[in-house]
């Protein structure tokens, strides 16, 4: 009697599963349509010297001469350079104040449903928007930044916020960070509110104090949400388009070119689009590269901490 | 608490409401008295009485810069008058011009049927052509309609023997100056770079405040490219010679570079900032009265004597542009928009039939009364309601009709943005304008294969 139940409770199963792929299909043809294909067709046409001016000629298989090209391009090092330089201070800033917004939200205060809410704003804001709004406060003729360190005297000249290399990076990190910080410490609320008080309590009649509490009950279990948080962070940080484009469209002199912004311009301003492929799907591999490297030293940091 | 949070949703969701209401409502566009207007064929513009039997309408896609006062809604309604048949949709392209070729060539990659009609830059139709993506409208113009225009602006559309759109508005660059500060002072209006630096020089030291001399739009586009040339050929030099090599590697060269760059870094006649400057941003330092020398198109002639925009309304002259030095041209870019017609258009014959109105005699005459476009129509020169609106033309037009085009070439938005890239390392003082020039010439050598 139990086999004959066991039976159909498997057939059961069966079924459950087979309509569980059904309704994974729809999700399956968008993501082949809008993302597999264009991938795969972006990798092939970079092995082609392609131009739009020389589109009646068609392509001409090239092997991997573009990415032989790639390697002495002195715009896609400063690129390279820049995308890096801004990925990972821009990152590391937004989770550090990220935390420490987290674990003020974290207290039950009063109105704390309305700080979370109000919390998101910058990020819901439209980029472009936010970006404009940045642009006309870091302005040299009326920029209200330049105008309140003057008056409060923490500078004497204006500073070149998007004239100047150093500083353009510098604005555009700012501005970035302003946006994605409340994600960032949305997440790790979220990860903070999973961790039983008790733990705390029992840390502090222990004798720990808060600092001491935080580096060895908060920080490792919150590990797991931290790692997944950051790794998104980073590969979303490193494909940064739209708000340098708003800000600085890649100037001075494409010193803040981001790697999306050149491969944009190269594929479609410029029409070279066996170039722009190869651009896109370099930048491609470095991700996985930089997403490789992480999860592996990440993943030895937390067995080696346990 | 409760209570509260429900009130306050019913609040959030009757803002936003009204918000979308208000979003949604048209505004008003003042359409010109155009009863008593012919067109260029001489017929009345009155339209004919529409038939009770279902017309089938064509939509065209036009994508347009986007409408300033209502201008450019105007000139289609009228054109829809026309061709009762026909409705034209105007689609706002981006504002930067390199953003603007950004979304069309998006767009015309993909060949799609759903941009009929677009706004081209005096420099694109090569790029255009040579890609395959614009059709040529030979056969629909006559030799006498071809000859109408102006032939610096009608030869930007030619491409190996065909033409592929029609201009509607001619450009060219112009030197505004402060008549009130010019007097005070008792200096003439320059005629060189250096003379133009001096006055500007003596007149910041008098003037004080905020005052600062000259600007362009420098930052790093099209706009610059314009700039840049114009201090070239001003000097002497040449990007492209006559056969199509690269001639840029040259003192001269070299010597309106250092002009340029100069004004930033060593005389500091040019705002702060000025690197970062579109031709708005440019302007909007010169309407606020902080400027003496401006170089502008002249669209922005209008918005000068407008006293919304301008403080120095009455206070403007317009020049030609200054040259190197004694013995040497002054020269103006040659800018300017033409109309051309998708090979992609379902529509290709209201396509130009719109092409031909939008750059025919009625939007060129609005055009210029409402945004001081300046014709690409040689009649126009002598129309009395053009002429009424910008007066200067009359003085301006053997600088308009000698106006000098970029280089022509399919490789064009990538030899601008080395041209770009480069006098932008040198305004920050990363190269010198030698190195500067000379690394242009090599790259613009390996792009064009030379």
């Amino acid at each position: 009697m139990a086999s004959s139940s066991m039976r159909w409770n498997m057939k059961k199963i069966k079924e459950k599963e087979k309509m569980g792929y059904i309704f994974l299909i729809p999700a399956a043809v968008l993501i082949s349509v809008f993302v597999i294909y264009p991938v795969i067709n972006t990798i092939y046409l970079s092995f082609f010297n392609l131009r739009i001016q020389t589109l009646t000629e068609g392509a001409k298989f090239i092997g991997i001469d573009n990415f032989k090209k790639i390697l002495s391009d002195q715009q896609f090092k400063t690129s390279l350079g820049f995308t890096l330089k801004f990925t990972i201070i821009a990152v590391f800033l937004e989770t550090i104040i990220g935390m420490i917004f987290a674990l003020i939200m974290d207290r039950a205060i009063r109105f704390q449903g309305f700080i979370r809410a109000a919390v998101l704003v910058p990020w819901a804001i439209p980029t472009i928007v936010s970006g404009l709004m940045w642009q006309f406060m870091y302005s040299p003729q009326y920029g209200i930044i330049n105008a309140i360190f003057i008056k409060l005297q923490f500078i004497k000249d204006a500073i070149p916020w998007l004239t100047d290399a150093y500083w353009a990076t510098t604005a555009t990190i700012i501005a970035d960070v302003w946006k994605t910080t409340p994600y960032m410490s949305l997440l790790i609320l979220a990860g903070l509110q999973t961790i039983p008080k008790q733990l705390n309590d029992a840390a502090s009649i222990d004798g720990a104090n808060k600092v001491q509490s935080f580096f060895f009950i908060t920080l490792p279990l919150l590990k797991p949400v931290l790692t997944v948080a950051i790794l998104f962070r980073v590969l979303a940080t490193f494909r940064i388009y739209d708000l340098v484009a708003v800000l600085t469209n890649g100037g001075p002199a494409n010193q803040t070119a981001s790697l999306s912004l050149y491969t944009i311009n190269t594929y479609f301003n410029f029409g070279n689009i066996g170039y722009g492929a190869a651009l896109a799907t370099m930048t491609f591999l470095i991700s996985l590269l930089i997403s490789f490297l992480f999860l592996n030293t990440l993943r030895s940091k937390l067995e080696g901490a346990e | 608490m409760k209570r509260f949070k429900s009130t306050l949703s019913l609040v959030m969701i009757i803002m936003l409401m009204v918000g979308l209401m208000a979003g949604c409502s048209q505004p008003s566009v003042e359409v010109p008295a155009e009863e008593t207007q012919p067109t260029s064929e001489g017929e009345a513009v009155e339209a004919e009485p529409v038939e009770e039997e279902p017309i089938e309408m064509v939509e065209l896609n036009y994508y347009s810069h986007p409408d300033e006062k209502g201008e450019r809604n105007a000139m289609i309604l009228a054109f829809e008058e026309q061709y009762p048949n026909v409705k034209v949709n105007l689609v706002e392209l981006p504002t930067d011009t390199s953003k603007k070729l950004t979304m069309l060539s998006t767009v015309l990659q993909a060949e799609d049927p759903s941009l009929d009609i677009f706004d081209a830059d005096v420099i694109w139709p090569p790029i255009f052509a040579s890609a395959g993506w614009v059709e040529p409208i030979d056969d629909y113009l006559t030799s006498e309609e071809i000859d109408a225009y102006l032939p610096g602006a009608i030869l930007s559309n030619e491409y190996k023997g065909h033409y592929y759109g029609i201009p509607y508005r001619t450009d060219t660059g112009m030197l505004y100056y402060r008549k009130d500060l010019l007097e005070k002072y008792d200096k003439p209006v320059p005629t060189t770079w250096d003379e133009l630096t001096e006055t500007a020089k003596y007149i910041i030291e008098e003037e004080g405040g905020n005052m600062s001399g000259h600007a362009g739009s420098w930052k790093q586009y099209e706009g610059l490219t314009c700039n840049l040339t114009e201090f070239i050929w001003s000097y002497g030099g040449r990007v492209l010679d006559d056969d199509g090599n690269v001639a840029l590697n040259s003192s001269e060269a070299i010597a309106a570079v250092t002009r340029m760059t100069d004004m930033i870094n060593k005389d500091n006649i040019t705002p702060e900032g000025v690197i970062t400057f579109g031709s708005g941003d440019a302007r909007a330092v010169f309407f606020a009265g902080e400027m003496v020398f401006l170089r502008d198109w002249p669209s922005g002639w209008n918005k000068s004597q407008n006293p919304e925009n301008s403080k120095i309304v009455g206070k403007v002259g317009i020049a030609a542009l200054p040259t190197g030095g004694e013995g040497q041209t002054s020269y103006s870019t040659l800018g300017g928009w033409q109309i051309m017609v998708s090979a992609f258009s379902e529509h290709k014959e209201e396509a130009i039939a719109f092409a031909k109105f939008r750059a025919g005699e009625y939007s060129q005459i609005l055009m210029a009364k409402e945004l001081s476009h300046i014709p690409s129509l040689k009649s126009l020169y002598s129309n009395p309601e053009v002429l009424e609106a910008m007066p200067f033309l009359e003085s301006m037009y053997p600088a308009i009709i000698h106006a000098y085009p970029r280089p022509k070439s399919p490789y064009y938005a990538e030899l601008s943005n080395i041209l770009q890239v480069e006098t932008q390392l040198a305004f920050i003082k990363q190269k010198t304008p030698e190195e500067a020039v000379k690394d242009a010439t090599m790259q613009i050598k390996v792009l064009l294969g030379q």
